[in-house]
C-alpha cells in the first residue's frame, strides 16, 4: 500500500501496535507489517517523528531498557494513549462502515 | 550505502535543521542493525543487507525533515508555556511596583518601560497563543505557523527583556534615596526572580525560532507572504470551536483592515486614558493625563509599525520584481 496513504494513519497504527504491549521502534514496525500481512510497507524511519509527537502529547511514554542484553528505547502506551486508541479505533470503524456503504455496488 | 555512511548523512541533515540528534541517531542505528540482521538472515549478503535496510528506512533528508518538523513544533509549544510564565511573573513585579510606588508614576520614568513593554508583549503573546492553541493536539502544525509562533515569542521575550533593562537603567542612574518605594528590598528580589524567568523564556523562544526558521527555510517556503491570512484563519477556527460566530466575523473584519483597526484602537486608548486621568486627578491633572494618553496612543501605532509584520498582524510588503 502507498506510503502517502498510510502516512495519515500511522498514529493509529502505532498506538494499536503498542496496545499489545511495550516495544522499541523496530518491534513496532514489525508488528504493523506482520499484522497487515505485509500490506503495510512503511518508510521505517517515518515512525520516529510519530513516536516523538505521541510522546509530546503524552499518549505514550518511553524509557531506556535492556532488551536481549542491549539498551533500547522502549515505548509504552499511557492511560491517555489507551483511551485515545479506543476512540480512534471506534471512529475508524464508523468511517470504514460508511465508506463501505458508499462504495457498495447496488 | 552502508549503515555508517547513512548515519553520517542523517547527522548532517539533522544538524542543518537544528533538530535534537542524540536520541534519534541512537534509535536509528539500533533499528538499522536489527533490520540488516533480519535481511541477512533471509539470505542477503552483509553489504546488500545494509544497503536494503538503509533504503527501507528512508532517505536521510526526508527522515530528518519530518523529525525536525515534529521537534520544532514541540519546541514552539513549550516556549509558549515558558513565555506565558515569564509574562505573568513580570506582570506580578509591575503590579507590586505600582502598589509600592503608589500613586502610580510618582517615580516616573520608573515603571514606564514595564507599562509599555507589557502591553507590546501581551499582543505578541496573544498572537503566539492563538496560533499555538489552534494547532495544539494536531499531528503537526504547518512550519509557517510554527515559525510565526516562535517569532511572536521572540518579540515578547525581547520586549520584556528590554523593559527590564530600561527599569534597571533608570533605577541605577537615579540618586540614592529618591525612590520612595515602601518595600525596596522585596521588590528587588521579586524583580530578580522575574528577570531569571525572563532570561529562560527568551532563550527558549530564540532557540525555538532558530529551529523553526532552519526547518522552514530548507523547505524553501515563504514565511510572511500570507501571515495575516493565516492568523485570521486561526482566529476563526478557535472562535468556531468556542461557538462564537459573531466574534469570529468581527475579528476577521478587523484583521482584514489592520491599519484602520489600529488607528481606531489608538484613538480609543487616547480617550480612555485621558478620561481615567481626569477622573482620578480632576481638572488639574488634565494636561498630564492627555500627555500620558498621547504616549499610549503613539505606542500602539509605533508597536504596529515596528512589529506588525513580524507578528503576522499585517502581510509582508510584496517583493519587487528584479
Amino acid at each position: 500500500m502507498r506510503g502517502d496513504v498510510l502516512k495519515n494513519h500511522l498514529e493509529l497504527l502505532v498506538l494499536t501496535a503498542l496496545k499489545a504491549g511495550p516495544g522499541h521502534g523496530y518491534l513496532i514496525i514489525r508488528a504493523i507489517r506482520d499484522r497487515s500481512d505485509g500490506e503495510f510497507e512503511l518508510l521505517e524511519g517515518s515512525l520516529y517523528p510519530v513516536l516523538h509527537r505521541l510522546e509530546r502529547d503524552r499518549l505514550v511514554t518511553s524509557s531506556w531498557s535492556s532488551v536481549a542484553g542491549r539498551k533500547r528505547r522502549v515505548y509504552k502506551l499511557s492511560r491517555k494513549g489507551r483511551a485515545a486508541v479506543e476512540q480512534q479505533q471506534h471512529e475508524w470503524r464508523r468511517f470504514e462502515r460508511a465508506m463501505n456503504l458508499v462504495l457498495a455496488d447496488r | 550505502m552502508t549503515i555508517s555512511d547513512y548515519m553520517g548523512d542523517l547527522e548532517r541533515e539533522l544538524r542543518r535543521r537544528r533538530a535534537p540528534r542524540a536520541r534519534l541517531l541512537r534509535e536509528t542505528e539500533d533499528h538499522l542493525h536489527d533490520l540488516s540482521a533480519e535481511l541477512a538472515a533471509d539470505g542477503l549478503g552483509h553489504e546488500q543487507a545494509e544497503a536494503r535496510a538503509v533504503t527501507q528506512f528512508g532517505a536521510a533528508a526526508t527522515i530528518a525533515a519530518r523529525f525536525a518538523e515534529a521537534t520544532a513544533s514541540t519546541a514552539a509549544h513549550r516556549a509558549v508555556t515558558v513565555t506565558v510564565a515569564a509574562f505573568v511573573a513580570y506582570t506580578g513585579v509591575f503590579v507590586a511596583f505600582a502598589t509600592a510606588a503608589s500613586p502610580l508614576l510618582r517615580d516616573f520614568p520608573q515603571g514606564a518601560g514595564s507599562f509599555l513593554g507589557l502591553q507590546l508583549a501581551a499582543v505578541a503573546l496573544g498572537v503566539a497563543c492563538v496560533r499555538s492553541l489552534r494547532w495544539r493536539g494536531a499531528v503537526a502544525a504547518p512550519t509557517a505557523e510554527v515559525t510565526a509562533i516562535a517569532r511572536a515569542l521572540s518579540v515578547a521575550g525581547v520586549v520584556l527583556l528590554g523593559a527590564a533593562a530600561a527599569e534597571l537603567a533608570v533605577a541605577v542612574s537615579r540618586p540614592a534615596g529618591v525612590i520612595a518605594w515602601s518595600d525596596g528590598r522585596r521588590l528587588t528580589l521579586t524583580f530578580a526572580a522575574a528577570l531569571a524567568v525572563l532570561l529562560l523564556s527568551a532563550i527558549a523562544a530564540v532557540r525555538a525560532a532558530a529551529h523553526a526558521h532552519a526547518v522552514h527555510s530548507l523547505l524553501n517556503r515563504r514565511v510572511d507572504s500570507n501571515a495575516a491570512a493565516l492568523l485570521a484563519d486561526d482566529v476563526e477556527t478557535l472562535l468556531a470551536r468556542a461557538r462564537l460566530p459573531q466574534a469570529s466575523r468581527t475579528l476577521r473584519g478587523l484583521l482584514a483592515h489592520p491599519w484602520p483597526a489600529t488607528l481606531a484602537l489608538a484613538a480609543l486608548a487616547f480617550v480612555a486614558v485621558s478620561a481615567a486621568g481626569v477622573v482620578s486627578s480632576g481638572r488639574a491633572g488634565l494636561a498630564g493625563a492627555v500627555a500620558l494618553a498621547a504616549a499610549e496612543a503613539s505606542m500602539i501605532v509605533f508597536g504596529f509599525v515596528a512589529f506588525g509584520r513580524t507578528l503576522g498582524l499585517r502581510d509582508a510588503a510584496p517583493r519587487r520584481a528584479r
